[in-house]
């Protein structure tokens, strides 16, 4: 085996070191704040696009009452007039019938049968 | 009569009993014996077990004398250009065969592969700040690199030395199989050693550094991360370290493509086989073949004791970086920023993020510090990774 050793003896001088390990943090903190506004950016283009898909989805049904639907799915809820307790109610009841949690049921709209 | 005696005394000759008692024979007893003790730590008392275990098994086979399992002047005739990987293949054993995936890189690799795969990034891409914190505990890097330099290592080892700061086992394999592979016992036994010990290492340095105000501060829940972006992220992250720094793409590549096969919502096979089945083999050859280089007359030196200590100084220090940035964001925040998020920048997934929790629930019992500590945390994946190419490409 390579002896990588020499107590005190070094290759390389301790200013060498140094400069090494200022230039090696300068490198890795440079890279990550880099990369850090490149996620912003990513984050902000992404929430203009869902924000636009979001609007484009509402002026198809235009005039109709929407709200938001559980927060992991993402999707808009039309309720075509129908209260919104009446409409928490349907869903309740539906997903008791079908006994699944109300989470994995996906509403795309409510609407009142006359 | 004498025929029988001479067979017995040719077996006893043969066997590697007397190995025991040729010429430096008592180093192997005693690599057995620490191997032991490594397999106690594991077992007894789940230092990292499922690293350990097989590193300390790997110590045990390959000090056994006469199994020939590991050859180390093989893979010293192959670094100076003597023999190639067939003579490796013909003459080495099966711990020699099982040290090219060492060796090349591949298994460092693979393991960041199924570690992409169970890595959630949602914390880091809310609060993408906490990146800066997992580049700000990368400091115990360059000072251990610096005070291995002083002890006398050579460049190449005092990078590979170094790197334990980075508290990333797979990533101080890589690079110290690329650069000193002579080292790589004692450098791997010493990073998932203090990686087990963070809980005992990290708090009395968290809690010198911050005040008690500091530590009670309460911070703010995370935005929710939208499908898409997760997606974005491990693609955006890929092209960008890669171009920036090459040296980094077996790491980084492996470490975003796990992450995009569990972000992308079409591969949970393969997601389920990178962070179960896969890893869990990559782990068993890992382990075993970097305990093989733990041979008696390379591991039984002063220079093992140096990097033990280095490698502790190396922990500290990036603790304190992490720390230190914390304290600077929670000025600059006005106090939004616990600084105690900063010591998980330190990687280690996820033991440090639960000592930022552990530590801030003491100073406030209400204190979620939890998913904050595990955005710095996973930054110190990238950060150490990046440290990792920055060191190869000077050194190798």
């Amino acid at each position: 085996m390579k002896n990588l050793f020499h107590l005190f003896n070094s290759d390389m001088s301790i200013g060498e070191s140094i400069l090494y390990s200022v230039l090696g943090m300068a490198i890795v903190f440079l890279m990550l704040a880099v990369l850090m506004y490149i996620i912003k950016l990513v984050g902000f283009i992404m929430k203009r696009m869902e924000e636009k898909e979001r609007l484009s989805t509402g002026s198809e049904t235009a005039g109709e009452e929407a709200i938001s639907a559980p927060p992991d799915k993402g999707d808009l809820l039309i309720l075509n007039g129908v209260p919104a307790r009446t409409a928490a109610i349907v869903m309740a009841l539906v997903a008791d019938s079908l006994k699944k949690p109300i989470n994995e049921l996906r509403f795309k709209s409510i609407r009142e049968v006359r | 009569m004498e025929r029988i005696v001479d067979i017995f005394t040719r077996i006893l000759i043969d066997s590697g009993f007397s190995g025991f008692f040729a010429d430096g024979g008592w180093k192997n007893l005693i690599m057995i014996a620490l191997a032991c003790v490594l397999l106690y730590l594991g077992i007894v008392k789940k230092f990292e077990p499922l690293l350990l275990v097989g590193i300390a098994f790997g110590m045990l086979l390959t000090n056994l004398p006469g199994a020939h399992l590991y050859n180390p002047e093989l893979w010293d005739a192959y670094s100076d250009g003597e023999i190639t990987l067939t003579k490796i293949f013909h003459d080495g054993g099966l711990l020699d065969i099982l040290y090219i995936g060492v060796k090349s890189g591949l298994y460092p690799s693979l393991i960041f592969l199924g570690i992409g795969a169970m890595t959630d990034f949602g914390p880091l891409i809310a609060n993408p700040s906490s990146l800066l914190l997992g580049s700000a505990a990368q400091l115990g890097v360059c000072c251990a690199f610096i005070l291995a330099v002083v002890f006398g290592f050579d460049g190449a080892a005092a990078a590979s030395i170094g790197i334990i700061g980075g508290a990333d086992g797979p990533t101080a394999i890589f690079l110290t199989g690329k650069l000193a592979p002579s080292l790589l016992g004692p450098i791997a036994i010493a990073a998932y050693s203090y990686m087990a010990l963070i809980p005992l290492i990290q708090p009395p340095i968290m809690r010198a550094l911050t005040t008690p105000e500091e530590r009670k501060t309460k911070m703010d829940q995370l935005r929710v991360v939208s499908k898409g972006e997760k997606i974005v992220f491990p693609i955006v992250v890929a092209v960008f370290v890669i171009l920036l720094l090459p040296a980094t793409a077996p790491l980084i590549g492996c470490l975003m493509l796990g992450n995009l096969l569990r972000e992308c919502g079409v591969t949970d096979r393969l997601q389920d086989t990178a962070q179960n089945a896969m890893m869990n083999i990559v782990t068993i050859f890992l382990s075993i073949s970097v305990g093989a280089t733990t041979v008696a007359s390379n591991f039984l030196r002063l220079q093992t004791i140096v990097i033990i200590i280095l490698g502790l100084a190396a922990f500290a220090f990036s603790t304190v970086g992490g720390v230190l940035l914390g304290k600077l964001m929670y000025k600059i925040s006005g106090g939004k920023i616990n600084p105690l998020i900063g010591s998980a920048g330190v990687s280690a997934v996820p033991m440090a993020a639960r000592v930022s929790q552990v530590e801030g629930r003491k100073a406030n019992p209400f204190n979620y510090l939890l998913m904050h500590a595990m955005g710095p945390n996973v930054a110190g994946v990238i950060g150490s990774a990046v440290a990792a190419g920055f060191l190869l490409a000077l050194f190798g």
